[in-house]
């Protein structure tokens, strides 16, 4: 919170940045009054930690519509690629991971290998880009950017940005998935499992895949964190309506009551996605509930 | 393909002994071609990039706007990768472009990674409440989405060189920190460590010339892993505009500027991007590799 605090008004005075070069001093002083800059720093931080507590942002120094109603919608958009984005790594990783732990060594592995360490190496910006340019300009069948008219009419609109969000986190999940795995599938309850005769399946995808899974949830956490600075790019690329777009549009334009409202959400989101990890552990791995400290 | 067949099991490089044996030279010399070429031929181009391209990587020409990579109609043989915009050879500036990278990521590294294991050093060694406050503290760096925190860094501080390091020090800090603190919990308990307690020296004195060096092979590994990442970081921030501001040629800003003319002049974004990804692939093997040598057990980074 201090942090934030001094982050927003160390970065010069907002009044002479929205204000045209031009300007008297008496126009300077009018916005400093309108936007709090003109009293003391101790008052303007009272103010702004009694804004926080109360959940009012504030007016946009840009738009001067309440922040809150500005992100509203962005946020909704932005969550929407999200969601269709961990849909679409959730549906490749694991089957891919899976395979090439079990076909170790053979083609599908290597395929799968490959697949992964492009997808960790290529940056985001530049394969949207390249989509882009193949899809929807070359061959005309995906628009280029935007969220579309709504709808299903939209669906062709997140195909794009889905595939390019996903891929780095797909690429490790995949590499974790299966570096996880191979270890897992030389462990003894193992072995067991097929003495007792379970079928391949039950083995690979219940026995194996649920302690393989421990390792990962570990990284959950931080791959929250990951998500979000993708969207960032991934909305620029594509013009995509959401917060992330958002947010470069007013780190460009110094409107501070909207970077401190983004940034106060992206924090909550963060420590509470690691504290739904925390439970999750528990629930995947109960040997955690009795033995808490450290992981 | 090949450089995929090329690499070596990590868990077999761990178990079998005879491989333990051959030394790293015999490693190196298996290393794959491929990536160690473009790795070597990246830190040549940034080190003497400005006396390796035949044309001024910003010299105008708007005459020269648009041109096509060479081998393609209209393709001019003296900008091979085509020219711009503003009619710079794009070639020229990917060469000169290595240099940003490069700077940055060293710096960056070398910042982030003695940072990071003075802190986890001191964190692992003295424990206790000490201890969880810096892990608490590291956890959350990590959980901060980067790009936020180096967006908000742009609007304090401004774009520049600086700006870029600093964001990715605060996420390799911790990155280093947490490694190093629990390589050191169990370096810590080690016979040796108590002996020189023993003996006198000091914490310091422990900590620096006892328990560190046992644990610089790791913080080798972590270095050549994150390369890759640190690369990336630099090129995303400057693609946003966040990075080592123009003249100067970067990949990311490169990239960014044939946004606008994709649907015509696809080779401006093309190709530096290309570099990006190929400096970074090759990167990450060649980490790979290292770790599978020197530290087969931290195949979960």
């Amino acid at each position: 919170m201090v942090v934030l605090f001094i982050a927003t008004r160390a970065a010069g005075d907002p009044a002479v940045l929205i204000l045209p070069s031009d300007a008297t001093p008496e126009m300077i002083q009018s916005v400093r009054e309108r936007i709090g800059t003109d009293r003391s720093y101790i008052e303007q931080f009272w103010v702004f930690l009694r804004d926080m507590a109360t959940l009012n942002f504030g007016r946009s120094i840009v738009y001067r519509e309440p922040v809150l109603d500005l992100m509203g919608g962005r946020v909704a958009n932005s969550l929407k690629l999200q969601a269709a984005s961990l849909v679409l790594i959730l549906a490749t990783a694991f089957p891919l991971g899976v395979l090439a732990a079990y076909k170790r060594g053979k083609f599908p592995d290597h395929v799968v290998r490959l697949l992964a360490a492009v997808g960790q190496a290529a940056p985001s910006f530049w394969v949207g880009l390249l989509l882009m340019a193949l899809f929807s300009v070359k061959l005309g069948w995906l628009p280029a950017g935007g969220m579309g008219p709504g709808g299903l009419e939209s669906i062709p609109y997140f195909v794009l940005p889905t595939i390019t969000t996903s891929l780095l986190l797909f690429a490790s999940l995949t590499r974790l998935l299966r570096s996880s795995m191979l270890e897992t599938l030389d462990a003894e309850f193992v072995k067991l499992a097929r003495a007792k005769g379970l079928s391949e399946a039950k083995v690979v995808w219940v026995h194996v895949l649920r302690n393989a899974l421990l390792p990962i949830m570990t990284f959950m956490a931080i791959w929250i964190g990951t998500a979000v600075s993708g969207s960032v790019v991934v909305e620029v690329v594509f013009d995509w309506p959401g917060i992330g777009a958002m947010f470069v549009d007013s780190i460009g334009t110094r409107d501070f009551p909207m970077i401190q409202a983004i940034v106060g959400l992206v924090a909550v989101t963060v420590l509470l996605a690691n504290l739904i990890v925390d439970l999750l552990y528990g629930v995947v791995d109960p040997r955690v509930r009795i033995a808490t400290p450290g992981h | 393909m090949a450089i995929i067949e090329a690499k070596t099991e990590p868990d077999e490089a761990a178990r079998t002994p005879t491989r333990r044996r051959r030394g790293l030279w015999a490693s190196i010399r298996r290393a794959p071609v491929i990536p160690l070429t473009i790795v070597v031929l990246f830190v040549v181009v940034s080190l003497f990039g400005e006396w390796l391209t035949f044309v001024p990587a910003n010299e105008q020409n708007l005459r020269l706007r648009f041109l096509p990579p060479a081998w393609l109609d209209g393709g001019d043989p003296r900008f091979l990768l085509g020219t711009d915009n503003l009619g710079r050879d794009v070639l020229s500036r990917i060469i000169v472009g290595a240099n940003a990278s490069f700077v940055v990521t060293m710096s960056a590294l070398a910042f982030g990674s003695a940072l990071g294991s003075v802190i986890g050093l001191t964190s692992g060694y003295f424990g206790g409440r000490l201890d969880s406050f810096i892990m608490r503290m590291a956890d959350g760096m990590m959980a901060f989405p980067l790009v936020l925190a180096a967006l908000l860094l742009v609007a304090v501080i401004g774009p520049g060189i600086y700006t870029v390091v600093i964001a990715a020090s605060l996420i390799l800090w911790a990155r280093f920190a947490r490694l190093i603190r629990s390589e050191v919990l169990s370096v810590r308990e080690r016979d040796f460590v108590k002996l020189a307690r023993i003996a006198g020296a000091s914490d310091l004195r422990i900590m620096f010339i006892h328990i560190l060096p046992n644990v610089l092979n790791s913080v080798v590994v972590l270095l050549t892993l994150q390369l890759g990442f640190v690369i990336i970081v630099e090129a995303t921030l400057s693609f946003l505009g966040a990075g080592v501001p123009p003249p100067t040629p970067t990949w990311g800003q490169m990239v960014a500027s044939g946004r606008t003319y994709i649907d015509t002049a696809w080779w401006i974004s093309l190709f530096p991007g290309l570099a990006i990804a190929g400096v970074v692939l090759s990167f990450n093997l060649l980490g790979d590799r290292l770790r599978d040598y020197l530290d087969p057990k931290l195949r979960q980074l």
